[in-house]
């Protein structure tokens, strides 16, 4: 069934296309919320709350765009939501905002990056502060400039800033924690001999 | 010998995450509570509640019971005062009203003053018939009671015996007529 097909159903309120629209776009979108859940279980709540709104608002998809670029945008919005009301409770203030823009990055060597699988880089985001996530992801993961991150969280773009300077700076100090954990692998994948 | 491209952590998560697999076992059980949560049925009465036009009713209502609890207990007030007016005491009220009355001060001579006056004294009566008739047999005929100075007299001592009245043929007699 072709997503036109999919989208005129869903429109008709008819529950098997609205059953194979969601199923269709299950997996990608779990991925996405995966990158601003703490946990498999808010990811779940974050996708719910997303696939509702998408249900609610699918008459006003103007098919310009692909449908699941739509999709996406309206599991980031949820996704947004869901920290803020998750960080209201999180009491994270800045510290300095008024420094110097430090946002430099390390580089990590080829051999570093393939220690690391995605489930370890989904860790690794999953241990940061909910603020400090929410703007990394939108940042380094989803493309948002400053200006668009501080209109959407409601902050500075100062502050902003400065989360994505303390979250990679978190990132890298953990990285180098887990690195000392990961075995080193020669170029078959076969653990070093000590 | 290629020199191997630097990745930013970024890049690393970026391209990291896009290929993270994903668990799709709990698929089914999440579209079935969804779909609960999408075709759930409200409560009528709830929504039923969340109308604009009730809600102004029972706001207005409830806004309006300090109101009438001031003015029920204002009008038990009233009646507790008015209690002595009503029944059978006339007279009671009539006192009350007369208590509550004040002299209205005024200079014109037309207009009658509301003063308590003592009632006429009857020794003032007593005395100038006295003085006009000297004959107590003409005062008692013109008051039909006894004369002042007499009356202490009539009531301790029985009524004297009037001497008739004798007709004088002197013309002196005459002009005393």
């Amino acid at each position: 069934m072709g997503e036109q097909a999919l989208i005129e159903g869903c429109l008709r309120q008819d529950k098997r296309c609205q059953e194979g629209l969601y199923k269709h776009f299950y997996a990608d979108m779990l991925r996405v919320c995966l990158r601003y859940a703490k946990s498999q279980e808010e990811a779940l709540d974050i996708l719910n709350r997303g696939f509702l709104k998408v249900f609610t608002h699918l008459a006003s998809y103007n098919q310009t765009g692909a449908l699941g670029a739509w999709i996406r945008r309206i599991m980031v919005n949820a996704a947004i939501d869901f920290c803020r009301e998750k960080s209201a409770s999180e009491k994270v203030v800045p510290l300095c905002i008024e420094t110097e823009d430090d946002l430099s990055q390390a580089f990590i060597q080829p051999e570093i990056y393939s220690r690391f699988s995605s489930q370890d880089i989904l860790l690794l985001l999953q241990s940061l502060p909910t603020n400090y996530r929410l703007v990394f992801t939108l940042h380094a993961v989803e493309g948002y400039s400053y200006r668009e991150i501080a209109s959407v969280m409601d902050i500075k773009e100062n502050t902003c800033r400065w989360y994505l300077m303390e979250a990679r700076k978190l990132l890298q100090e953990r990285m180098k924690q887990l690195l000392l954990l990961i075995p080193q692998t020669n170029a078959y994948g076969q653990a070093a001999a000590l | 010998m290629d020199k191997q491209p630097l990745y930013s952590i970024d890049t690393l998560f970026q391209q990291k995450l896009e290929e993270l697999p994903v668990d799709a076992s709990l698929q089914h059980e999440q579209w079935q509570s969804l779909r609960k949560s999408m075709y759930q049925q409200p409560n009528v009465f709830q929504s039923y509640l969340q109308k604009p036009v009730v809600k102004l009713l029972y706001m207005t209502v409830v806004a309006l019971i300090p109101f009438a609890v001031y003015y029920f207990s204002h009008q038990q007030d009233v009646e507790r005062k008015a209690s002595p007016y009503i029944g059978n005491s006339v007279s009671r009220s009539l006192l009350l009203l007369n208590q509550a009355s004040r002299p209205i001060p005024s200079n014109e001579p037309g207009v009658q003053k509301q003063v308590a006056t003592r009632p006429p004294k009857k020794e003032a009566s007593a005395v100038t018939i006295h003085t006009s008739i000297p004959d107590t047999g003409q005062a008692l005929k013109a008051t039909g009671s006894l004369p002042a100075s007499g009356k202490d007299s009539a009531q301790t001592m029985p009524l004297k015996q009037e001497k008739p009245v004798v007709k004088k043929n002197d013309s002196s007699y005459i002009y005393w007529q």
